[in-house]
C-alpha cells in the first residue's frame, strides 16, 4: 500500500523519465553531429528503462501510474524557453541529471522507505553517473573551443535549476513529502 | 520554398492529414516543448538557420516561420560542435 502522495511522486518520476527519452530519442534521430548519435541513443535507452522501472514499481506497489504532464522538465522550460543548439541541451542535461542524483540521494536518506522504492532509486543512482560522463565529455571538447560561451551557458542554467527546485519544492505534495530534508 | 516549409513541419509534428496552411497559429499545432524543440532542430538544420530565443517569441505563425527561414536562411556558421543540433 502506498499513499496517493507517494503515487504522485512516482508518477512525476516516471514522467520525467519519459521526457527525457522522448526527447533524446527525437535528437538521436535528426542530429547532425556524427559522434553523439550512440551515447544519445543510449542515453535516450537508458531513460526509457528508468521510466519503465518506476511504472514496474508503481504496479508492483499495485498502483497505477498517474498522468502527469507537467515534469521537471516542462518546468525548465517553461524559465528559459527552447533551447537553441545542443550545446544548451548539454548543458540543461548535465545540471538536470546532477539534481536528480542530488534528489534521488536525499530521497534514499528517508525513513521507513519501501523497499521497492529504495531499489529503483539506487538504480537510478547508479545509472545517472554514466549520463553525467558522457556529457561531461562533450562539454569539456566544447570548452577547449570556446570555454567563456560554455561557462556563460552553464551559469545562467545553474541559476534557473536553483530557482526550478526551489519553486518545485514549495508546491505540494512535494513540500509536504519532502518537509525537513530540503536543503535551506 | 514555403510549400517544402509546410510539409517540413507537417513531417517533423507528424500532423497527417490535418490541414495546415501560413495561417494556422503555431501553439495549435505544437503540443509540447519536446515538439518544439524537434521542429527547431529539423529546420535548423535544413536551412543553416540559428533561431535565438527573442526570435522565437514573435513566431505566432506558420507563415512567421517561413518568413524568418527566407531572410535568415544559410546565415548560420555553426564553427564548433554542438552549436547546432
Amino acid at each position: 500500500m502506498i499513499t496517493k502522495e507517494d503515487l504522485y511522486i512516482l508518477s512525476y518520476y516516471r514522467a520525467s523519465e519519459l521526457a527525457g527519452a522522448l526527447l533524446f530519442g527525437k535528437l538521436a534521430m535528426i542530429t547532425e553531429i556524427d559522434d553523439i548519435r550512440i551515447p544519445m541513443t543510449r542515453h535516450c535507452a537508458e531513460e526509457a528503462e528508468h521510466a519503465w522501472l518506476w511504472t514496474k514499481a508503481i504496479k508492483d506497489l499495485g498502483e497505477i501510474p498517474i498522468k502527469v504532464t507537467k515534469t521537471y522538465q516542462t518546468h525548465y522550460g517553461a524559465a528559459i524557453g527552447i533551447p537553441k543548439n545542443m550545446l544548451e541541451i548539454f548543458c540543461l542535461t548535465q545540471i538536470l541529471e546532477k539534481r536528480v542524483v542530488k534528489h534521488f540521494s536525499m530521497h534514499l536518506t528517508m525513513p521507513k522507505l519501501n523497499p521497492v522504492v529504495k531499489k529503483v532509486l539506487i538504480k537510478m543512482v547508479d545509472d545517472e553517473k554514466y549520463h553525467l560522463d558522457w556529457v561531461k565529455e562533450k562539454l569539456d571538447e566544447y570548452s577547449e573551443a570556446d570555454k567563456k560561451t560554455l561557462e556563460k551557458t552553464m551559469k545562467k542554467f545553474i541559476e534557473v535549476d536553483k530557482q526550478t527546485y526551489k519553486e518545485l519544492s514549495l508546491r505540494e505534495p512535494f513540500k509536504t513529502y519532502f518537509k525537513g530534508y530540503y536543503e535551506e | 520554398m514555403k510549400n517544402e516549409i509546410i510539409e517540413i513541419i507537417r513531417t517533423t509534428l507528424s500532423l497527417g492529414e490535418k490541414s495546415i496552411n501560413e495561417n494556422t497559429e503555431i501553439e495549435k499545432i505544437i503540443e509540447s516543448s519536446i515538439d518544439a524543440i524537434e521542429l527547431i532542430a529539423v529546420l535548423s538544420n535544413k536551412y543553416k538557420i540559428r533561431i535565438e530565443p527573442k526570435d522565437l517569441n514573435r513566431i505566432k505563425k506558420v507563415r512567421d516561420i517561413v518568413s524568418y527561414i527566407e531572410k535568415n536562411k544559410g546565415k548560420s556558421k555553426t564553427k564548433i560542435k554542438l552549436e547546432g543540433f
